[in-house]
C-alpha cells in the first residue's frame, strides 16, 4: 500500500511540468554574465578614478587636512572593494558546497549584517545625541544671528533631524529585512538537523 | 568562460532539463520565479562547471548546484521555508478535476512546497530516484541518516496529501 502510495508520488513528481529549456536559459545566463562583467567594470572604474583624483588633489595641495581625508576615502574605497570582490567569489563557491554548507555560511553572513545594521542604528542614536547636545551651544554662540536670520535654525536644526530619522527608518527596515531573512536560515538549519541526533554530518 | 564551456553547460542543462525543470517547480510556485530560478541556477552551473573535478557524478554535481540555489532563492525572497498549510489547501481541486494527473502533480509540488528544506531535498532526490548514498552525497550527511529524515519526510508528506485530498 506505501510502495503504491510511493510509486504514485514518483509518476506524478516526474511526469512532465515546467519547462526547462536550455537555449533560453542559456541566453539570458549569456546577457546577466554580460552585465556582471559591466557592472564590475564600472565598479573599478568608480574605485580607481577616485583613488586617482584623491591622488592628484595630494599631489597638487598636500595639505595635512586633505592627505588625512583622502587617505581615509581611499582605505575605504580599498576596503569596500575587497570585500566586494570576497563576497562574490564567495558565493560562487559556496554554490558548490553542500545544501547545510550553504546555509551555514548564509546565516553567518546574515548575522554578520545583522551586528552591522545594529552597530548602524546605534551610531545614528549616538550622533543623534550629540547634535542634540551641541545645537544649544550653537545657539548660544550664535544667538544675535539667529534672531536676525530665524530660518536658519528651522532649516539647519530640522535638516539634521529629519537627515538622521530618514538614516534611523531606512537602517531599522535593513534590521527587519535581515532579521526576517536570519529566521529563515536558522529554520533551515533546524530542519537540517532531522536525522542527525546521533551526529550524521559527513 | 570561453565558447566551449559555453557549450557544455547548454548541453548539461539540456541533458539534465526534466531534473532541474522539477529542483525549480520545488522552490518557486510563480512562472516569474521560476525563470529567475532558472537562470540563477544556468549562471551558477556556468560559474562552476570549469571546477567540476569528476569526484562525483554529473548529476550529483548539478542537483547539487540547483538545489543551493533554490536556498539561496528562498532565503533573498525572504520567504518561510514552511508555507503556511493554508497554500495547501487554498490548491485544493474541485471533485470534478480531482483525478486530472496535472492537478495531482500540483498538489505533489504544492505539498513538498510547504515543507521544510531539509525534508523538502530529500524528498526531491528520492522522487528523483536517486539512491541513499548519492542523496548523502548532494545533503552532505550519512547514508544511514538519509534513511532516517526520508522516512520522516514521507510521513509529513503523507499527512499533507491526506489534508488537501
Amino acid at each position: 500500500m506505501e510502495d503504491r502510495c510511493w510509486q504514485d508520488w514518483v509518476a506524478d513528481f516526474t511526469s512532465e511540468g515546467t519547462r526547462f529549456d536550455p537555449g533560453v536559459v542559456a541566453a539570458r545566463v549569456r546577457r546577466s554574465s554580460l552585465v556582471m562583467v559591466l557592472e564590475t567594470a564600472l565598479t573599478v572604474g568608480i574605485c580607481l578614478g577616485l583613488t586617482g583624483l584623491l591622488v592628484y588633489r595630494i599631489w597638487v595641495a598636500p595639505h595635512p587636512v586633505v592627505i588625512a581625508i583622502s587617505a581615509v576615502v581611499i582605505a575605504f574605497v580599498a576596503v569596500s572593494a575587497v570585500v566586494f570582490f570576497r563576497v562574490r567569489q564567495g558565493a560562487w563557491r559556496a554554490a558548490e558546497q553542500t545544501p547545510r554548507a550553504l546555509v551555514a555560511l548564509l546565516r553567518r553572513r546574515e548575522s554578520s549584517r545583522l551586528r552591522e545594521a545594529r552597530f548602524s542604528m546605534k551610531s545614528s542614536i549616538a550622533l543623534g545625541l550629540a547634535v542634540t547636545l551641541w545645537i544649544p551651544w550653537r545657539l548660544w554662540v550664535d544667538w544675535d544671528g539667529y534672531c536676525r536670520e530665524p530660518w536658519r535654525a528651522v532649516v539647519g536644526v530640522g535638516g539634521i533631524y529629519v537627515l538622521l530619522a530618514v538614516a534611523l527608518f531606512a537602517t531599522r527596515l535593513w534590521m527587519r529585512r535581515r532579521a526576517r531573512a536570519l529566521d529563515i536560515l536558522l529554520e533551515m538549519e533546524r530542519s537540517f538537523e532531522t536525522g542527525e541526533e546521533n551526529g550524521g554530518e559527513r | 568562460m570561453g565558447r566551449e564551456d559555453e557549450v557544455a553547460v547548454e548541453r548539461l542543462m539540456d541533458v539534465h532539463r526534466a531534473v532541474l525543470g522539477r529542483v525549480v517547480e520545488c522552490y518557486a510556485d510563480t512562472r516569474a520565479d521560476r525563470e529567475d530560478l532558472s537562470q540563477e541556477i544556468g549562471l551558477a552551473l556556468w560559474r562552476a562547471l570549469p571546477g567540476f573535478r569528476g569526484d562525483c557524478s554529473e548529476r550529483t554535481f548539478l542537483v547539487r548546484i540547483a538545489h543551493n540555489r533554490g536556498v539561496d532563492f528562498l532565503v533573498r525572497r525572504r520567504r518561510s521555508a514552511t508555507a503556511p498549510e493554508a497554500d495547501c489547501e487554498d490548491l485544493r481541486p474541485g471533485p470534478e478535476d480531482a483525478t486530472g494527473a496535472r492537478e495531482r502533480r500540483e498538489l505533489l509540488f504544492t505539498a513538498l512546497r510547504t515543507m521544510p528544506v531539509g525534508f523538502r531535498q530529500v524528498l526531491a532526490l528520492a522522487l528523483e530516484d536517486l539512491d541513499h548514498r548519492e542523496i548523502a552525497e548532494v545533503v552532505g550527511i550519512t547514508p544511514e541518516n538519509v534513511a532516517v529524515r526520508l522516512s520522516r519526510a514521507r510521513d509529513m508528506l503523507r499527512q499533507k496529501m491526506r489534508k488537501v485530498q
